[in-house]
């Protein structure tokens, strides 16, 4: 069953001067515990349809349900994680993880219990008292899934998560989200700039055309690779051909701009 | 740590700790030789004694009046009015900025008006003052207060304005409420503002308490002033003025050490 569904969705955006047509037409299903990547070229739309995802803009036309129910506001059934890990920086790791119990309403002995134990795994069980700014970029990252998960959502939209991060934080950090979610049983979208990163972690890659975003290809990945951590995936030979094949597809679209 | 190390840290310390002594000595060295030459300008009648007064005179004057007690109720009053006009400046001023963050309609029709008010000069709006409230102790904390409540206003308005926008995208994936958004990422990520605006408003509270008291009040530090030169007792106006200088530190120092204490979490 899908758990999420989009049905010819449109996105206008107004200013004084003009209409952007920032989506054309986007028709998607993804099932519960489905990794799906969207890979475009900038600027094409990728965030637009996260945050109509998460509720925080309105589509102009066409449906987005969750488990068949439109959406229509923020709900804690969705999980969205931003660019950068934006932490409060005046608050300790504890209290940026209980936030997001606080304003859920959810802030309950077994709950707090779980996003420590979330921490524990992410190997960060020691430094909940410590500030946002004595953490490394990885580190504060890790935390703000924590904190993205402690309003236990079934769907997690990421939106290039692993962008500010240094290529060897970036793997592992791959790894630990993957396992995490697959552990889990998360549905996930992420947005990516990176092919490597879409193929290393998704079950299915969505190419978009550039803006107005349309959907230009549907790429479904191997089982050899499917089944893989992140990591392991890019070790298989059939990576490179995955690659060369998205790379020039998206080669292509950037050269229509250019 | 080697001992060569060990000798030249301790050597690195005596040396800042001398600098600082001969700062100290060096800041009461001038402050003596003002008062010296004060006292001795006006005994030679270098300056004129009646209108530059005394060191020795001020100070007569200031034992005289602490032994009548008629001192402690001018120092009492000021200070009273000073403590309102700068809470109520302070306070009003974040909770206008609230108000005007709330509602993004009201905020945008007022912004003329608050412009308009911010520019005045509002020392001019003193008469006003007095025909409202009358001539007593809640006119000048008015003046206090409308001194410093617009620039409040519009620091602490900027600020909440001012606030990353994906720290509330944060919470608005929550689902978070207005409120919510409020108290928990637009008031924190405010607070350095807030507390900057305190050490501002102390300084704007003396300007409005004293010009305040210039104009309507029969009691206080201003009133003195006022009242020492209409009757030409130059050693009042002095004594007064020391004392509103030496006050208005003692007050800027505690807000800069409430400061120091609301930041101690923050870097
Ligand atoms: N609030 C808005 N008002 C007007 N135009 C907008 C708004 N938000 C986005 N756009 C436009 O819509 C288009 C898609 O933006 P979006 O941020 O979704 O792109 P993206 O694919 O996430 O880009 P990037 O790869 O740089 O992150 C862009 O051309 C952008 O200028
Ligand atoms: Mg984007």
């Amino acid at each position: 069953m899908a758990l999420l569904t989009l049905r010819e969705v449109e996105k206008h955006f107004f200013s004084q001067e003009n209409v952007i047509e920032a989506i054309r037409n986007i028709s998607l299903d993804i099932d519960s515990g489905e990794f799906v990547s969207i890979i475009g070229p900038s600027g094409c739309g990728k965030t637009t349809i996260l945050s109509m995802i998460a509720g925080l803009i309105k589509h102009s036309a066409g449906e987005i349900l969750l488990q068949d129910a439109p959406i229509t506001t923020t709900s804690t059934d969705i999980g969205y994680m931003l660019q950068q890990d934006y932490l409060f920086p005046w608050l300790t790791i504890g209290e940026n993880i209980d936030i997001a119990l606080e304003i859920t309403k959810t802030k309950t002995r077994q709950n707090q219990a779980y996003t420590r134990e979330l921490l524990d795994q992410m190997g960060l069980a020691d430094r909940e008292k410590d500030m946002p700014s004595e953490l490394s970029g990885g580190m504060k990252q890790r935390v703000a899934l924590v904190r993205t998960l402690a309003a236990k959502p079934s769907l997690l939209l990421l939106d290039e998560p692993f962008s500010a991060l240094d290529f060897q934080t970036k793997l592992r950090l791959e790894d630990l989200i993957h396992e995490t979610l697959k552990e889990k049983r998360k549905t996930a979208l992420l947005v990516t700039h990176d092919i490597s990163e879409a193929i290393a972690m998704s079950d299915r890659i969505v190419l978009l055309s550039n803006r107005p975003a349309e959907i230009k290809r549907t790429f479904i990945m191997p089982e050899e690779l499917k089944a893989k951590s992140p990591l392991a995936a890019r070790q298989q030979p059939t990576f490179q051909d995955w690659f060369q094949l998205i790379w020039k597809e998206l080669e292509n679209l950037e050269s229509e701009i250019a | 740590m080697n001992p060569k190390l060990h000798e030249q840290h301790e050597q690195f310390r005596v040396r800042k700790k001398h600098e600082k002594i001969y700062v100290f000595m060096t800041q009461v060295a001038i402050l003596a030789a003002f008062i010296s030459l004060w006292e001795i300008a006006s005994r030679l009648n270098w300056i004129d004694p009646l209108i530059f007064s005394s060191p020795s005179s001020v100070w007569n004057l200031l034992v005289s009046m602490i032994a009548d007690s008629s001192l402690y109720v001018h120092i009492g009053v000021t200070l009273v009015e000073t403590i309102f006009g700068f809470l109520i400046g302070t306070l009003g001023g974040i909770a206008i900025a609230a108000f005007l963050w709330w509602s993004p309609f009201l905020s945008r029709v007022l912004d003329p008006y608050i412009v308009v008010l911010n520019a005045t000069p509002k020392v001019a709006l003193g008469p006003m003052l007095i025909v409202i409230f009358g001539a007593n102790m809640t006119s000048v904390v008015a003046m206090a207060v409308l001194i410093s409540i617009i620039v409040t206003t519009l620091v602490i308005y900027g600020a909440f304005r001012e606030t990353d926008e994906n720290l509330i995208k944060v919470v608005d994936t929550f689902g978070a409420s207005k409120w919510q958004r409020f108290r928990h990422v637009i008031i924190p990520a405010s607070y350095p503002a807030m507390v900057s605006a305190l050490k501002v408003n102390v300084g704007l509270a003396w300007v409005g308490v004293i010009v305040g008291e210039y104009l309507v009040s029969n009691e206080g530090l201003g009133y003195l002033i006022i009242y020492g030169f209409q009757v030409f007792n130059f050693d009042m106006v002095m004594l007064s003025l020391v004392l509103v200088a030496i006050l208005a530190t003692i007050m800027y120092q505690a807000v800069a050490i409430l400061e120091k204490f609301l930041m101690r979490n923050r870097h």
